[in-house]
């Protein structure tokens, strides 16, 4: 059943959910007062729901908005990735299932909004619509329309897809990909560009990029997966961050960090886009997820019954160098 | 700690090591009372079991200035609470891809199983240690010449 359209079907979706009260909230899209451009909605009246829309420009993973413990479920509207954040959120029962209603949302890449002023003829101040056209967004401004390609101005992390369909879902609108689309991934060729270089080249490379780090915190606040009530970070008893960047501590919140994410980030790269000085987040994030699937075999939020790679153990895990396994 | 810090200021290169207490901290004992020749670099922090060592405190003895953190625990099969060494286990593979993606200088740690009974395997770790710290820093002051 192929709903090209599938904007009007969520509003019906999202208007019922909330007129039967059998969800207490819907956390979706809607578009910026100003730009236009796709932002977070939570609404809670069914009269809101025609604020709600959805195209190749809806970046956000909106499970960063999820909580638990109410009496009702929240309905969030997911694309087929988001999904996989939902399910690490449950395997470490910081959700349950009963506390969601998934709004699964067809989807074949999200555009870079960052590639509109590259293929605007002028500049733009507001997006006026937001259509999808063949293989490509027709974004139409007040300067004109921009056409962004849904393979060339593709998110990094949308590029090779991973995960088309979603993981878990209570209604699925629109159409999902069968399978990957078979792109080489960009991540990836990135983690092995920085495995190329020597050591010391990487230790540069990675305390430059620290360094310039002002500890905004976006990174973190961002993140779906880091939802602990009391970061490392924010500890002052004992202090592991000092408060200021000038007392160091840079490289710490992001080698611990790396740690924290590692067999848990699901790669939306939200924390990447969020950094307001650029630093390339998802090198580190990548990497360990490389390491996780590899070393023990697991994929972050693919499957539900998966239990979080670090809380579990095999015999045959891979041992210390040395000791008749690993590197040495 | 900055006593500890001011106490043992002349001796460099300074390893910070965890060691758990039923083997690896009772292997060092034992090097100890043994009089077995090693080097007395050492600043031992106790824990209950390998799997008490968040890799946050490896990186954060490292960020302090610790010229090198040494992890130990009981082998594999033998831990004290049973299984707390294999969840160390995949938290310090880990992290040891971590740090060498990110560059560390692999002299600067270390991850070891060190039995109660193996003072000897203790001082020639610690020896090891101390020998590519001292190789590093050789290696560094030519780079200034
Ligand atoms: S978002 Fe960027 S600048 Fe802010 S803390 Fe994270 S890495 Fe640092
Ligand atoms: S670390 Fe970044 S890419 Fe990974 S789940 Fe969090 S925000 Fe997404
Ligand atoms: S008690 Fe030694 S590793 Fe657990």
């Amino acid at each position: 059943m192929s709903d090209p359209d599938p904007v009007p079907t969520l509003r019906a979706k999202a208007r019922e959910l909330l007129e039967q009260g059998t969800v207490r909230a819907v956390v979706g899209y809607q578009s910026h007062a100003e730009s236009g451009l796709p932002v977070p909605a939570v609404i809670t009246r069914p009269d809101q729901a025609e604020a709600l829309v959805f195209n190749p420009l809806c970046a956000h993973n909106l499970s960063r908005y999820v909580q638990g413990g109410a009496e009702k479920p929240v309905a969030v509207v997911a694309k087929a990735c988001d999904t996989r954040a939902l399910v690490v959120m449950m395997q470490e029962s910081h959700i349950r299932r009963e506390d969601v209603f998934v709004i699964a949302m067809g989807c074949t890449g999200i555009v870079d909004a960052a590639r509109i002023d590259e293929r605007a003829r002028a500049p733009w101040r507001r997006i006026e619509a937001i259509r999808t056209d063949g293989d490509a967004v027709a974004v139409e401004t007040d300067a004109g329309v921009a056409r962004l390609s849904l393979t060339e101005d593709l998110l990094p992390r949308c590029v090779a897809c991973p995960v088309p369909q979603p993981v878990i879902d209570d209604v699925r609108l629109g159409d999902f990909p069968e399978a990957p689309p078979g792109r080489p991934d960009p991540l990836a060729a990135q983690v092995a560009e920085i495995e190329a270089m020597g050591r010391d080249e990487r230790r540069r490379f990675f305390s430059e990029t620290y360094n310039r780090c002002i500890r905004c915190y976006a990174c973190r606040n961002v993140c779906p997966l880091c939802f602990c009530e009391k970061c490392f970070a924010d500890e002052t008893r004992p202090q592991w961050v000092p408060r200021s960047t000038l007392g160091g501590g840079n490289e710490l919140y992001h080698m611990v960090r790396a740690m924290h994410l590692a067999g848990r980030c699901i790669g939306c790269g939200a924390c990447e886009r969020a950094c307001p000085v650029g630093l390339p987040l998802m090198a580190v994030n990548t990497k360990m997820a490389q390491v996780v699937d590899g070393m023990f075999g697991h994929v972050a939020g693919v499957r539900m019954d998966d239990t979080p790679p670090f809380a579990v153990y095999r015999d045959a895990d891979p041992d210390l160098p040395g000791h008749g396994g690993g590197k040495s | 700690m900055e006593a500890v810090q001011a106490q043992h200021e002349d001796k460099r290169p300074k390893i910070v090591a965890f060691l758990c207490n039923w083997c690896s901290y009772a292997g060092a004992d034992l090097a100890g009372s043994g009089r077995m020749d090693y080097p007395a670099n050492l600043r031992v922090i106790r824990v209950p079991c390998s799997g008490r060592v968040d890799p946050l405190f490896v990186l954060k003895a490292l960020e302090q200035g610790a010229d090198a953190v040494l992890v130990s625990g009981c082998h594999p099969g033998d831990c004290h609470y049973a299984k707390g060494n294999y969840y160390a286990r995949r938290r310090l593979t880990a992290l040891l891809e971590l740090l060498e993606f990110t560059g560390v200088p692999p002299h600067k740690y270390r991850f070891e199983w060190v039995s109660a009974s193996e003072g000897k395997e203790f001082a020639q770790v610690i020896r090891e240690m101390v020998e590519a710290l001292n190789a590093a820093e050789q290696k560094a002051a030519m780079a200034h010449v």
